[in-house]
């Protein structure tokens, strides 16, 4: 027998919800991504209890406002935007809170001796400029670890493990590597012939 | 001293940046010039290409070695604890197709039991002039979909008949972050609020209509919008 969708069996429990097999038919769905949010779960916090908390509270928020999801999207498409501001939300709730230290590695490839003379079109070229760079001298890894550092403020830690950096100091020293690539393109862009000084 | 600002500003989400659900659907469902508007866009966005990618890792991924074990007890604790609200017992006896007529019956025999028989008391009650109120649409003005830094202002275009509105803030995944009852059609976010709403984010919000009696007489429905640094 052919395996039912995810939209299927969203449609079968919200046609038989206020009954027994409505509820089974949307324990078969969040069932299928048990072991998907478990996981990343476990990515994000790097312990089996709080990963475990976590997944709990995600699958009851998704049963929660099941009701907002419309069909727009794909279910896994929705529940993966539920996981992930989840865990960030939560991780930096918990930093907050001072259960975790948040680490944010220092990351500076400005001109120390002027580091806020530069106008607002200087900064918003600089941007596009490091947005550049960064597609020009940083390899794939060094760009997600940068992006979900930086962008997205998860943890060195929680990135090493979501990305399944295997070297003994897996997020940091990408984010080192980059900061002496981007250092230097830098350098070498600002003095570009045809810039005005 | 550490200045991130203009390396989180490059690898944030730009204006031109779809949601992901917005890009996934234009990649894998659309066709033609919204496929290639989404496709160039990711070619030269960091912060897209590394979402999806995120996602595809989400989608695909299996438990590593070192991970399995604990996955397995988070499944089994994740079974043993489904989110489903527990079933009615009178449910479990083949659902409201079974008791539907049984129950209409009983309920109609309440009624009558309270009300008497219909036409004892004389005439029901006059509903020939009852105005029925159907909601109309509220369109938003502000926040548009895509905003640097967090909003001080949330506005819409009034109602006729609105004595109030409710506006609500939420997160994309519904979790009430804010909500105003107010009588102009635009709500100021307290600065507690907005210090909270740090880039890159998306949210959610919606206003609903309601006149003197505080009956609903217009929604937005949700609207969505992302911050950007």
């Amino acid at each position: 027998m052919q395996e039912l969708s995810d939209e299927e069996l969203l449609a079968r429990y919200r046609d038989q919800q206020e009954s027994l097999a409505g509820a089974k038919w949307l324990n078969q769905l969040l069932s299928r991504y048990h072991a998907r949010v478990a996981t990343w779960c476990l990515r994000f916090t790097g312990d089996r209890e709080s990963a475990g908390d976590l997944a709990q509270d995600i699958f009851l928020r998704v049963y929660r406002n099941l009701d907002s999801f419309r069909g727009a999207s794909k279910f896994s498409t929705w529940l993966y935007t539920v996981t992930r501001n989840h865990c960030i939300n939560e991780m930096k709730a918990r930093a907050s809170r001072g259960n975790q230290a948040a680490e944010v590695l220092d990351f500076d490839v400005h001109d120390q001796a002027a580091p806020n003379a530069l106008t607002t079109l200087e900064q918003r070229e600089e941007i596009e400029a490091m947005r550049m760079l960064m597609q020009e001298v940083l390899d794939d890894t060094e760009q997600r670890v940068m992006t979900l550092h930086f962008a997205d403020e998860i943890g060195l830690e929680a990135v090493t493990r979501l990305l399944n950096l295997k070297n003994p100091s897996g997020a940091r020293a990408y984010v080192v590597s980059a900061k002496r690539k981007l250092t230097s393109a830098l350098q070498r862009w600002k003095t570009r012939p045809g810039r005005p000084q | 001293m550490a200045n991130i600002q203009p390396i989180s500003k490059s690898l944030g989400p730009t204006p031109e940046c779809l949601s992901l659900d917005a890009l996934v659907v234009s990649l894998e469902r659309e066709q033609g010039a919204v496929r290639q508007a989404a496709e160039a866009h990711l070619v030269t966005c960091l912060y897209c290409q590394t979402e999806l990618a995120m996602y595809r890792e989400f989608q695909s991924a299996a438990p590593r070695t070192e991970e399995q074990a604990a996955v397995r007890q988070i499944v089994a604790r994740l079974q043993k604890n489904q989110p489903l609200e527990r079933v009615p017992w009178w449910k479990a006896f083949g659902g409201v197709k079974v008791w539907a007529p049984a129950s209409l019956a009983l309920a109609a025999v309440v009624i009558i039991l309270t009300l008497g028989i219909p036409g004892q008391h004389g005439a029901g009650p006059d509903v020939s002039g009852e105005v029925i109120l159907r909601s109309a649409r509220i369109s938003v003005v502000v926040p548009p979909s895509t905003v640097r830094g967090s909003p001080s202002v949330f506005e819409w275009q009034p109602v006729e008949g609105a004595a109030s509105y409710q506006m609500r803030l939420f997160e994309v995944d519904n979790t009430p972050l804010w909500s105003a009852q107010v009588r102009e059609p635009k709500a100021e976010l307290p600065s507690a609020i907005r210090a909270r709403l740090t880039a890159p984010k998306a949210l959610n919000w919606s206003v609903t209509a309601m006149n003197a009696a505080g009956t609903v007489i217009g929604e937005s429905g949700t609207q969505r919008f992302s911050i950007t640094r």
